[in-house]
């Protein structure tokens, strides 16, 4: 047996390649969200799956089940969380299913984790679940557990960015559902991308601010935050392969691997 | 009676009738208590809410409520880690309970229009979940006509004024951790409080896009400031308040029908 995916072995592969070779584990979190007409609601979920095999392989690592579902959708940064098909976890719910994931792997005998977010509402729900389950492994005695948080679209050099964007980057917040995540799924799972349905809009501006509760009739009809119409699958390789390329020796640099 | 615009400062009868049943705002500034670098004090983020919202309650209005005087614990890329002495910090879920609960609070009083004024990068997301739970909880007794506005103030900084007080470029609001903007807006503010002999000069904290849990205090500067302030000045400092003032007012004004 010699795959990546933890969930593909027995126990006993398991256990004797965490104490053969000291594995990263990788835990790929997402969420089940809308990102427009034209690509699935588990865009956020596959694509650090995606990454996580290739960098996987790279590292001779091994890969969890992801966590499919996320923080709730904000206006700004993923449309709001009041579309169909969103679908959300309270804060404290996802803290206490990160640490708790964490703190198993840990009693595995895991001491090298690095986790993989890709959607941008679940940080701060994410660094907590981190901070609780080291506290809580301190208090039993485990003091050795490394864990790196990477969200993988921070893993983009300038140079790719003039590519991707030739008329400009919009940032980070308004690429949901756009060139980028939508490029990437083309290379991936094109299988799973309408581009008949790529809603031409100009990006969506929102105030310095948040509104609560959320007015649907504001903000994004479609979902999406600024167009996908320049997204390919050339675009999507190379994004993918410097994701994991870049995510790959990162981890080795912080793990101290060797190459 | 007071003319303070202090919630904490009245009584509550006169509480009672300046709320109006409902029309007048309820500004609660967020902050921390947080080390700043050898020259700021810990209350940092705690201070600049508040005057922002003193300042624009006068304005439009509007009382202000005590300010949440801790916040979530101190991020390595943003604040400079939670390892350092001063620095105390709230669990999420505390933070997030806090925050739903002083917002029920209000709104059992009449109160309608409640604004979240952060000055700790690190509360945004839980800030965020307790405007989410407390509206849940209000639909769920009846109370479906809450309004919160939530922000962090330095979002309202315009590229104009951007570039008058950063000339040689901008760092981003993550180094800005008691960097130009926040030395200048507390030699404003606060002066007694800044001790500007001791402003790092070194450059800004060098980050890999990651984080490494637990925190590994020789990636971070020893001083705990993450760029340095030498170039802050009182007269940047209240050209950047009077901003805050007036564009917070401003949005306040206009979301709140005021």
């Amino acid at each position: 047996m010699s795959s990546v995916h933890i969930a593909e072995l027995s126990w006993t592969a398991y256990d004797a390649k965490l104490k053969r070779d000291n594995p990263v584990i990788i835990l790929p979190v997402g969420s089940l969200e809308q990102h427009g007409p034209h690509s699935p609601l588990a865009t956020d979920t596959i694509i650090p799956q995606e990454i996580g095999i290739g960098v996987a392989e790279t590292i001779d690592g091994l890969i969890a089940p992801p966590i499919a579902y996320g923080y709730k959708s904000m206006p700004r940064t993923g449309g709001g969380n009041h579309f169909p098909g969103t679908t959300s976890l309270d804060g404290d719910t996802l803290v206490r299913l990160t640490r708790d994931i964490i703190c198993e792997f840990a009693r595995h005998g895991a001491r090298r984790l690095l986790i993989l977010d890709s959607h941008y509402e679940n940080e701060m729900f994410l660094i907590e679940g981190i901070d609780l389950a080291l506290k809580d492994l301190r208090s039993w005695g485990i003091d050795d557990l490394k864990i790196m948080k990477v969200r993988y679209f921070e893993f983009v050099s300038e140079a790719t960015l003039a590519k991707v964007f030739p008329d400009g980057f919009p940032g980070w917040p308004l690429e949901h559902a756009g060139v980028m995540t939508t490029s990437v799924l083309l290379h991936r799972r094109p299988d799973l991308v309408h581009m008949d349905k790529v809603p031409n809009q100009k990006p969506v501006l929102y105030p310095p601010y948040d509104l609560f509760p959320v007015d649907p009739k504001k903000g994004t009809q479609t979902g999406i935050l600024a167009t996908a119409k320049g997204a390919t699958p050339e675009k999507g390789e190379i994004l993918f392969k410097e994701y994991v390329a870049g995510i790959s020796a990162a981890t080795r640099e912080a793990f101290g691997l060797a190459a | 009676m007071s003319n303070s615009v202090l919630i904490s400062e009245l009584a509550w009868t006169e509480y009672e009738k300046r709320l109006a049943g409902g029309r007048t705002p309820v500004l609660i500034p967020v902050g921390a208590l947080e080390q700043h670098g050898p020259h700021l004090p810990l209350n940092c983020d705690t201070v600049i809410p508040t005057a922002v919202c003193e300042e624009a309650a006068k304005r439009i209005g509007a009382l202000v409520a005590p300010p949440i005087e801790y916040g979530y614990k101190s991020q390595p890329r943003s604040g400079g880690g939670n390892h350092f002495p001063g620095t105390t910090s709230l669990d999420g879920h505390t933070l997030v309970l806090m925050t739903r609960d002083i917002i029920r609070e209000f709104a059992r009083h009449g109160v309608r229009k409640i604004a979240i004024v952060v000055g700790h990068t690190e509360n945004l997301m839980f800030t965020t979940e307790a405007c989410d739970l407390a509206i849940r909880d209000l639909k769920a007794q009846g109370i479906t006509d809450m309004k919160i506005i939530h922000m962090g103030y330095w979002e309202f900084m315009t590229e104009a004024t951007m570039h008058k007080v950063f000339p040689d470029g901008f760092p981003s609001w993550n180094l800005e951790h008691a960097g130009v903007m926040e030395t200048s807006v507390m030699l404003y503010l606060r002066n007694s409080l800044v001790d500007f002999d001791q402003v790092p000069k070194h450059a800004p904290a060098d980050f890999p896009p990651y984080d490494i849990h637990p925190v590994e205090p020789h990636r971070i500067p020893a001083s705990g400031a993450l760029s340095s302030g030498q170039t802050a000045t009182a007269e940047k400092g209240k050209y950047m308040f009077d901003e805050y003032v007036e564009s917070v007012a401003a949005a306040l004004t206009k979301e709140f029908a005021l």
